[in-house]
């Protein structure tokens, strides 16, 4: 993979991305002190993944490449493959999924009681990636293939999720919770980017009227 | 043998057809312009002979590659200049450490010609300058330019002369050129 070609996209993402990142990680901060009200452990889980996934579509949606000003064009223009672009355009919001993930526990121990484990929000932005993986695909999609691309990214969360909360709740072992979340996330995401990458080869992106 | 070879090129999406049957054959040195009843048929025409976007029919060959089989292959020979909206601020250097690094140029020796692209585009806005300069960069074999300035493809016609120059224009843009109106072709149907 050239490494300088992706360090050069994400560098241009984190220049587009700031205000949206901005924004992100704010709301992430207030969830994570309303999430505190649920008090039990599923629901709170269930809640913070649903944040995450929404998290995941947004960032998703602002990740694609600007249709103005000078960079316009350039990185369609690029001789790259779509893998390569993929693989580089899926680094930033990553980044920014595992900073709003801990932008909500940092808003539990900021100005919460402090009594929601961390492992929960692990768990969490475990989801939240898995869900990106999948939502980085909503943008080239269109109509209906849009919303179920963005209800199979929900989808995915919520499993990677859930499995890790049955095992967190059956054995009480968190290494054990993170590794079933794991196990869904890395084959998820791994088919999931790969897909992304045929999509980017076969994307035809309009120009603007 | 000719750089851009587009025969019958149609471009569909959904039930609409935004590029009409479009046939231009250009040659490793040749310049010319096509202007199209739309503006987004012109930005589709020029996306199709940069090997961006594939079309729906006929057949398009770049430098005797296929963008839809080879578009990497594609899109070393080709300098495209997207249709400048916006101005935005960025700063020589970035810009042209960017392109040097999407497609795997020398960084100084990018800066080194890109700071003399600009220094010949010095008469055009910097926007635009900067833009023509960055499309140039790599020294493509093919220019092409979506709705160009009258300056900007003065000046790409200039420093792209061993080059061929591809410019779509749309219905509202002032063409240059003479010789347009045996290739106005392109069309769009809602």
């Amino acid at each position: 993979m050239r490494s300088t070609a992706t360090l050069a996209i994400a560098a241009a993402r984190i220049r587009s991305l700031r205000p949206v990142v901005f924004v992100l990680v704010l709301i992430s901060a207030g969830a994570g002190i309303g999430v505190q009200a649920l008090r039990e452990p599923v629901p709170l889980l269930l809640t913070s993944l649903l944040f995450m996934s929404a998290v995941a579509i947004a960032i998703a949606y602002a990740n694609r490449p600007p249709l103005q000003g000078p960079l316009a064009g350039v990185e369609e223009s690029a001789p790259l493959f779509g893998r390569e672009r993929a693989r580089a355009n899926a680094i930033v919001p990553g980044a920014v999924v595992l900073l709003c993930a801990s932008a909500q526990y940092v808003g539990t121990r900021a100005l919460g009681h402090g009594t929601v484990p961390a492992i929960l929000f692990l768990l969490s932005a475990i989801g939240g990636i898995t869900a990106l993986t999948i939502a980085l695909s909503v943008p080239l999609r269109s109509r209906w293939n849009r919303a179920l691309y963005a209800a199979l990214a929900i989808g995915g969360a919520l499993l990677s999720g859930g499995l890790a909360a049955f095992v967190l709740f059956a054995t009480r072992s968190q290494a054990a919770a993170t590794a079933a979340a794991l196990a869904v996330a890395l084959p998820v995401g791994f088919v999931a980017l790969r897909q992304y990458g045929e999509a980017l080869a076969r994307y035809d992106p309009l120009p603007g009227a | 043998m000719a750089i851009l070879d587009m025969r019958k090129a149609t471009f569909r999406r959904g039930k609409s057809t935004l590029l009409d049957s479009t046939t231009i054959a250009l040659n490793a040195t040749e310049h010319t312009d096509l202007r199209c009843t739309t503006n987004q048929a012109a930005g589709i025409a020029a996306r199709l002979a940069a090997g961006i976007i594939k079309c729906s029919s006929g057949v398009v060959f770049i430098g005797n590659f296929d963008p839809k089989i080879q578009p990497v292959q594609v899109k070393r020979l080709v300098g495209f200049l997207a249709h400048q909206r916006a101005r935005e601020r960025i700063s020589a250097q970035a810009y042209f450490s960017y392109r040097a690094a999407l497609w795997e140029l020398e960084r100084e020796a990018a800066l080194l010609r890109g700071a003399e692209l600009l220094q010949r585009f010095a008469g055009l806005p910097f926007d635009q300058a900067l833009a023509l300069a960055g499309a140039l960069l790599h020294r493509p074999r093919l220019v092409v330019l979506d709705r160009p300035s009258e300056g900007v493809r003065a000046a790409a016609a200039d420093a792209a002369h061993d080059a061929a120059l591809f410019a779509a224009y749309g219905p509202a843009d002032r063409v240059a050129r003479a010789d347009v109106a045996h290739l106005e072709t392109a069309g769009s149907r809602p």
